[in-house]
């Protein structure tokens, strides 16, 4: 199965708009789930104006809630 | 070559006082050095004041150069007189190091200097003369690399009056301490640290006075470099970046943008972790042959933050990045900031208090802290 990348930007924006929950919200996946996604952090995706930002297999979500991060991947 | 003088001290207050009655001055100089111990008489507000008050007028009379018969006659003058005793009276300890190791001890009234010479307490030799009717102890001596000069308030030399010990330490068993602690190797930080315990514990934690341990010792200077935030013209990118490449000493980077903007320049890989050892703090990063990476404006608020502690003279010992960048500030000499001015819009609008949302002035504020703490700083703006 192809895994998903999921880099969410821990940079000084995305760190304030909720960037750790983006993270907690990805590692609280089953195990199962949690398999299928390869998850990374990137110090900055350019989009602070718009923060939290994600980037899901190369394409930038920015901002996005834990809901609709999981939404995506799952 | 020259070398940087490195001091530490540490004070604790008799059981039962808030103010502590011993008092440090350090001044740091061009040439070196100069640290002024005074025990006050008693203990509480009164000695405080005495101390401090002996402490500041010395070094305020060395500074200005004045011969040492003027500066003891002058304290002798100035002090007020205690009521009770009606006597006006605190010890004196004065040790200026030059950065090449030449030192220069005068006491008055204080307990002799502990000098360690590869591992062992060694006598100095003391000249004796009076001023003013006072018995004033003098000697000039070399400091080497690997050597320590200890000096302490009697608090020390008594430790376990009135708790393990009838007479206390004494001279010799301090010095036997001193010996040991030197043996394992510790840091000249723990080495005080570790002795004020020691003291405390023969005190069965209920001190019976103050006391203070100042310890010092020449060593080489550590230099630190940081580059933060990315430059207003993007072709300095590649010269900020070759200048912390080809800083001497150890190498720092706050920021996402900044250290992304290093990797590029430099060739090197930029790794991120996502471990948050304080959720405040975003995570640090990795770059071979950078000694640290971190977040840039919420860490540098932090550490800070972590400087301005006031009255706390022990390093954060935190993991996040904060705490490790203060760890590094700390522990340098020389420390040199490469600054991007580059503004990033996105931050003004994040309802940071102004002046914590400005990089240029949370680095003027840095930079103005570590000036107090004795440390040589230059910024370099880009």
């Amino acid at each position: 199965m192809k895994k998903h990348l999921v880099e969410v930007c821990i940079g000084t924006s995305c760190h304030l708009m909720g960037a750790q929950d983006l993270i907690r919200a990805v590692q609280g996946l089953p195990g199962e789930k949690l398999n299928s996604i390869q998850l990374k952090t990137v110090p900055c995706l350019k989009s602070c104006d718009k923060s939290p930002a994600v980037r899901i297999n190369g394409q930038i979500f920015a901002p996005i809630t834990p809901e609709e991060l999981i939404k995506k991947i799952t | 070559m020259n070398f940087v003088v490195e001091d530490v001290y540490q004070s604790m207050s008799r059981y039962g006082e808030e103010l502590c009655g011993d008092h440090v001055e350090v001044l740091k100089k061009e040439d070196g050095t100069i640290l002024v111990l005074s025990d006050g008489l008693g203990s509480g507000v009164k000695a405080n004041i005495l101390a401090t008050l002996t402490t500041k007028i010395a070094i305020g009379l060395i500074e200005k150069n004045l011969p040492l018969e003027e500066i003891i006659e002058t304290i002798i003058e100035t002090l007020p007189i205690c009521e009770v005793r009606e006597i006006a009276y605190s010890t004196l300890a004065v040790l200026k190091i030059y950065n090449d190791g030449r030192a220069y001890l005068i006491e008055l009234d204080s307990p002799p200097a502990f000098f360690l010479k590869q591992g062992k307490v060694q006598p100095l030799y003391m000249k004796e003369r009076r001023i003013k009717g006072k018995l004033i102890k003098e000697a000039h001596f070399k400091l080497e690399l690997g050597d320590y000069i200890f000096l302490t308030s009697d608090g020390i030399i008594h430790a376990g009056i009135g708790g393990l010990m009838d007479f206390g330490l004494g001279w010799d068993g301090v010095a036997n301490h001193l010996e040991e602690l030197a043996a394992e190797g510790l840091s000249l930080n723990r080495m005080v640290e570790k002795m004020i315990k020691i003291c405390e514990a023969y005190y069965l934690m209920e001190p019976g006075d103050d006391f203070t341990i100042i310890g010092a010792r020449l060593r080489k200077p550590r230099y630190l470099t940081i580059m933060t935030g990315p430059p207003i013209n993007p072709s300095d990118d590649f010269i900020m970046s070759r200048r912390l490449l080809e800083a001497r000493g150890k190498k720092v980077i706050c920021g996402g943008t900044t250290a992304q903007i290093f990797a590029r320049e430099t060739g090197c890989e930029l790794e991120c972790t996502f471990n948050y050892v304080d959720p405040d703090v975003p995570p640090i990063s990795f770059i071979e042959g950078v000694d640290l990476v971190t977040e840039g404006l919420l860490t540098l608020n932090r550490t800070l933050e972590y400087l301005q502690r006031p009255g706390d003279s022990e390093m954060p010992l935190g993991k996040d990045g904060a705490s490790l960048l203060a760890r590094e500030l700390l522990e340098s000499d020389e420390i040199h900031f490469l600054v991007g001015r580059a503004v990033n819009e996105a931050h003004q609008n994040l309802d940071l208090p102004v002046n914590l949302g400005i990089r240029t002035q949370v680095i003027k504020r840095l930079v103005n802290t570590l000036k107090g703490l004795n440390k040589k700083v230059k910024i370099e703006w880009f």
